[in-house]
């Protein structure tokens, strides 16, 4: 078989039904239940502190779950300790050893599974070349930069041929020019050779970029799984709205076809038959569209402050008794001016 | 079942709970034992004699202790405990005398194992032992032994050798307050604490003067040879602790070569002595820790506070003394902790100065076989004031908390060409004094001495009786040291791996705590704990080689676990899990990942602690004997009176020190280059 064979890597599927993972008294992971499919780019998305860690290191085998079962294929591995799956893991740190090269840093796990010498330089190279880093091999990891020792680090973890590829976090201690254009490799990387990957973040955007599937999380429990036009467009509920990019909330009241705010303003709720009652309208800043002439109800106010991000302008906009809405569009206005919008896609969250 | 099997499974388990054992014996269980005996108190005793040619009895008056004897006009005497009348005693004929129990009871009697006698009514009892000193033409051969040859109700008649010393004794232990009472009361145990305390006070505040100055103003001022005062100064400290001693004794002792060269009538020997000698002990540990303090400071807090307006003189006093305190005081303990157990000096440079560690040691020599309450009592004052001065410290730190930042270019300025001048000068006073000591030894050990006397003659003979008669004592000094820092390595990496990674429930925690314990016990009175726990079957150690190697090993122990869990802190669990998400099981990846990470810091860890066990001294004057007997133990053999061997203590000195130095050297490049490789990259 040869190093860069890789028609015959297992797929895995994962398969996690009610973890529950208790650090003494805090809970950080409430009877989770996910399904992540055969080559899936999945992404565990939250704010710091929301579990999304602990579920990954769950799956390496790092922690041990409370309770709960987490299968490989069918294949129960919620007590097999990590070096008995094999797993590439890719660290927010690197993790890289200090003491050893580049070349010694990816070959240690091929050394582990007593390959010849020959196989493991074959390997270690094709390792390297498919993160971009031919010739590099003699180096330490403290003569690179951060984005060659993670794009060392992903090599070490691809170099074993894992069934499931696991990264915590890899791209946060990375500035931010290097982050995107590291995301989108390692988006290639999965790609090409089947993977399935689960991944770590708590960076919304690179996490739509670059998902098949996201989980958002928060305290220990999974909010939202879907695809990224789901998460963005369909948000479960009002924390996933406001996590996951910009978003306008009106509070108010739902009446005969009517969405009554709170401070006077009233739209027409048009798309389908809302439910009667309080509730929470929810708008993203591109689905404002600004109206000429006032024809039935509308929001107006006026534009407190612009924006400027290239080729879209954002305009901060006061409605009225220190309600502001966020509105992007192409167009050019100037702070002062008074416009009039009217929603075209939102959604409502009862109280 | 199933437990027992998971325990089996987990190595480091089994571990933590031997090393746990092994802890509890040694640190635990030998001070419970110290501080068991400082509440027991013998009944007491008391030795008569028959006079000579008489049938009646003469009574040691210096000897009586709990007991109370009156004599009779009729030459009896009436023995009583505590205002109980017990006994009387009465001398019949030249070795024989009556004894009749005044308590109610009859007297019944047996021998015990050493041809002594016990004999006892009701609850009364008393050991009786004859102890004969022969004179110079009298034939062994007429010797009586100590027997009852006849016993009837509250009578026995005791037969015995006619000359012979009767030891008349009640072993019965009681639990009493009265160590402590005596203790601190009297003026010969008072005197000892005092002095212990102006010792520690004086030879603290002298060590601090001059080495927070001088440490400084080698932080702030770019000096040319820092590198070498600071060598110089690593070297000093780890020094034996009673050179110091010996060396200005030999300068300036009663017949000292300066004190005779001119005429003084000034010696160094007495308290004075004692301060001064030990201030040069302990100013290395405070210049180094003080030095490190001020270098590692962010040097943009002092730039920031002169930017405000603050003279150099108020940034000093109000941002960076405060903000080196922290370290001062690290410096500071370490100090008092020393000048208050240290051993050697006071007994070297005068021999009656009591302070604490000495009076331990007299009490213990000339208590051997006894119950060695007052050394026990002394030892657990040690500990209770160690205990405060380190509750102290501890209190002090944990009010302030420093992030410790460590600024990227040290803040030095050139030195003016006056204040250059005034530090080089200041320096070499300092250093002269630091270092007199070594070469003065360096010196002597290649003259002829007579009688405690320098003369002017040059000699190999001093190394020559060395190596023809002492040359074991290298030898025991090298086994036993390398033996107990090979054991330091082990549980120190051990202990530390469980503590830093394992976290085990309670086991680990009290395994944290009980491995920081030998850290406030004094090595007096860590030996005495030894030699109260391994006298006796099942565990007979004293006077082997295991004993110094226990004491060795959990005397260091504390430094050794330090050493690692600060190593080990700075590899960060990640590596290891790497390698564990590479399919490496905790073992190897133990093994190929953080050992190599983490084995230059212990390596250079250990052998300073190799250094300070083969100067210990404090311990080892206890537990040693000969054949085992480690060169530390010959120098101090031949310093200690005055027509002693000056000549071999020099000699072994110096060989000592080139023991020491040599593997210094190495440590020290190999430090430099450690911190060049710098393991905690990520």
């Amino acid at each position: 078989m040869k190093a860069s064979d890789n028609n015959s890597r297992l797929t895995t599927s994962v398969t996690i039904r009610n973890i529950q993972k208790n650090f003494g008294k805090l809970e950080a992971l409430k009877q989770v239940s996910l399904d992540i499919r055969e080559r899936e780019f999945f992404t565990l998305l939250g704010p710091s502190g929301c579990g999304k860690t602990t579920l990954l290191r769950s799956i390496a085998g790092f922690e041990k779950p409370t309770d709960g079962k987490i299968f490989f294929n069918q294949k129960d591995v919620t007590d097999s300790p990590p070096w008995e799956k094999n797993i590439g893991f890719v660290f927010q740190n690197y993790a890289l050893w200090p003491n050893k090269t580049v070349y010694q840093n990816v070959a240690y796990g091929l050394e582990l599974r007593n390959k010849s010498g020959s196989f493991i330089k074959e390997k270690v190279a094709w390792a390297l070349d498919m993160v971009g880093l031919g010739g590099i091999e003699k180096k330490f990891p403290e003569e690179m930069s951060g984005g060659q020792q993670q794009r060392v680090s992903i090599a070490r973890a691809l170099v074993i041929d894992p069934e499931i590829l696991l990264l915590d976090e890899p791209l946060s201690n990375l500035d931010a020019k290097l982050r995107i254009s590291l995301r989108k490799q390692i988006r290639e990387i999965q790609r090409s050779l089947k993977l399935t990957a689960v991944y770590v973040t708590h960076d919304q955007e690179e996490a739509l970029e670059i998902s098949d599937r996201i989980a958002v999380m928060k305290g220990g429990e999974v909010l939202q799984v879907g695809v990224p036009e789901d998460i963005y467009n369909k948000p479960a509920d009002l924390f996933v709205a406001d996590f996951i990019g910009k978003a306008n909330f009106l509070k108010g009241e739902v009446r005969n076809g009517f969405f009554y705010h709170s401070e006077g303003q009233v739209l027409q709720l048009t798309g389908y038959e809302a439910r009667e009652g309080r509730a929470t309208l929810f708008a993203r800043p591109e689905s404002l569209e600004r109206i000429e002439k006032r024809e039935g109800d509308c929001i107006s106010g006026s534009i407190i402050h612009r924006y400027y991000l290239g080729n879209l302008k954002r305009y901060l906009i006061d409605i009225g008794n220190n309600s502001t809405l966020l509105w992007e569009t192409c167009a050019n206005f100037q702070e002062g001016d008074k416009i009039c919008l009217k929603v075209n896609n939102y959604e409502l969250y009862y109280a | 079942m199933n437990f027992r099997w998971k325990l089996l499974n987990d190595p480091w388990k089994i571990f933590t709970i031997i090393a746990f054992l092994l802890l509890t014996l040694l640190v635990v269980v030998s001070q419970i034992w110290i501080g068991v005996s400082s509440f027991q108190r013998d009944g007491g005793s008391f030795t008569v004699r028959t006079e000579k040619g008489g049938p009646r009895l003469l009574l040691e008056e210096e000897t009586v202790s709990g007991f109370t004897l009156d004599s009779s006009c009729d030459g009896k005497y009436l023995v009583r405990q505590k205002k109980r009348m017990l006994y009387t005693l009465n001398g019949k004929a030249p070795g024989k005398m009556d004894i009749t129990s005044l308590n109610g009871e009859s007297i019944s009697f047996m021998p015990d194992d050493d041809g002594g006698v016990v004999i006892s009514a009701g609850p009364d009892q008393l050991w009786i032992s004859q102890k004969i000193f022969s004179g110079l033409f009298e034939k062994s051969s007429s010797q009586q032994d100590l027997e009852v040859v006849n016993a009837e109700g509250k009578n026995i008649t005791l037969q015995y050798n006619a000359g012979a010393f009767l030891l008349f004794s009640d072993r019965n232990k009681l639990f009493t307050l009265s160590n402590y009472l005596t203790f601190l009361s009297r003026s010969r145990y008072v005197t000892a604490i005092k002095n212990s305390f102006i010792v520690m006070v004086f030879s603290t505040a002298i060590a601090a003067f001059f080495g927070i100055s001088l440490a400084y103003l080698y932080a702030r001022f770019k000096m040319p040879g820092t590198s070498l005062v600071l060598t110089i100064v690593t070297m000093a400290s780890i020094s034996p602790p009673f050179l110091g001693a010996y060396a200005w004794r030999m300068l300036l002792g009663g017949s000292g070569l300066i004190t005779r060269f001119l005429g003084l009538n000034w010696t160094i020997v007495g308290m004075h002595g004692v301060i001064w000698v030990i201030s040069w002990l302990v100013f290395p540990i405070v210049f180094l820790l003080t030095y490190d303090s001020f270098t590692s400071l962010d040097h943009s807090l002092r730039e920031c506070s002169m930017s405000l307006g603050g003279t150099p003189r108020r940034t000093f006093f109000f941002i960076e003394l405060p903000l080196a305190m922290p370290g001062i005081i690290n410096g500071l303990y370490m100090a008092m902790m020393t000048s208050f157990t240290d051993f050697g000096t006071p007994y070297v440079i005068s021999l009656d100065l009591n302070v604490l560690p000495v009076l331990i040691y007299k009490e213990y020599m000339s208590e051997v076989g006894g119950n060695l309450s007052f050394a026990s009592t002394g030892s657990m004052l040690m500990i209770f004031f160690s205990s405060l001065i380190l509750t102290a410290q501890r209190f002090y730190l944990a009010r302030r908390s420093y992030a410790s930042i460590k600024s990227k270019q040290p803040s030095v300025r050139m030195p003016g060409r006056i204040r250059k001048i005034g530090i080089n000068a200041a320096t070499a006073v300092i250093l002269l004094f630091a270092f007199l000591p070594h070469l003065t030894v360096l010196i002597s050990a290649f003259f002829e001495w007579n009688v405690g006397v320098m003369t002017s003659r040059f000699t190999l003979g001093n190394f020559a009786s060395l190596f023809h008669s002492n040359l074991s004592s290298v030898g025991v000094t090298l086994f036993t040291g390398i033996t107990a820092t090979f054991m330091d390595f082990v549980f120190g990496l051990g202990i530390a791996y469980v503590i830093v990674k394992k976290r085990y429930p309670v086991v680990a925690n009290a395994l944290n705590l009980l491995v920081m314990v030998p850290y406030l016990i004094p090595g007096t009175v860590l030996g005495l704990g030894f030699i109260l726990i391994f006298n006796q079957p099942p565990i007979l150690l004293t006077g082997t080689w295991v004993i110094l190697v226990l004491a060795y090993f959990i005397r260091k122990l504390p430094y050794s676990v330090k050493s690692v869990e600060s190593a080990l802190y700075q590899v960060h669990s990640a590596l290891e899990e790497a390698a564990k998400s590479l399919g490496a099981k905790p073992a190897r990846s133990f093994f190929q990942i953080t050992f190599p990470l983490i084995i230059g810091g212990i390596i250079s860890g250990a052998t300073l602690s190799f250094l300070q066990i083969m100067t210990e001294i404090s311990a080892t004057i206890i537990l040693y004997r000969p054949p085992w007997k480690p060169m530390t133990a010959v120098i101090f053999e031949n310093t200690i009176d005055a027509g002693a061997d000056f000549g071999l203590a020099s000699a072994m000195t110096v060989l000592l020190m080139a023991l020491l130095y040599i593997p210094l050297y190495f440590v020290t490049i190999k430090a430099r280059k450690a911190k060049e490789v710098r393991i905690e990259s990520i």
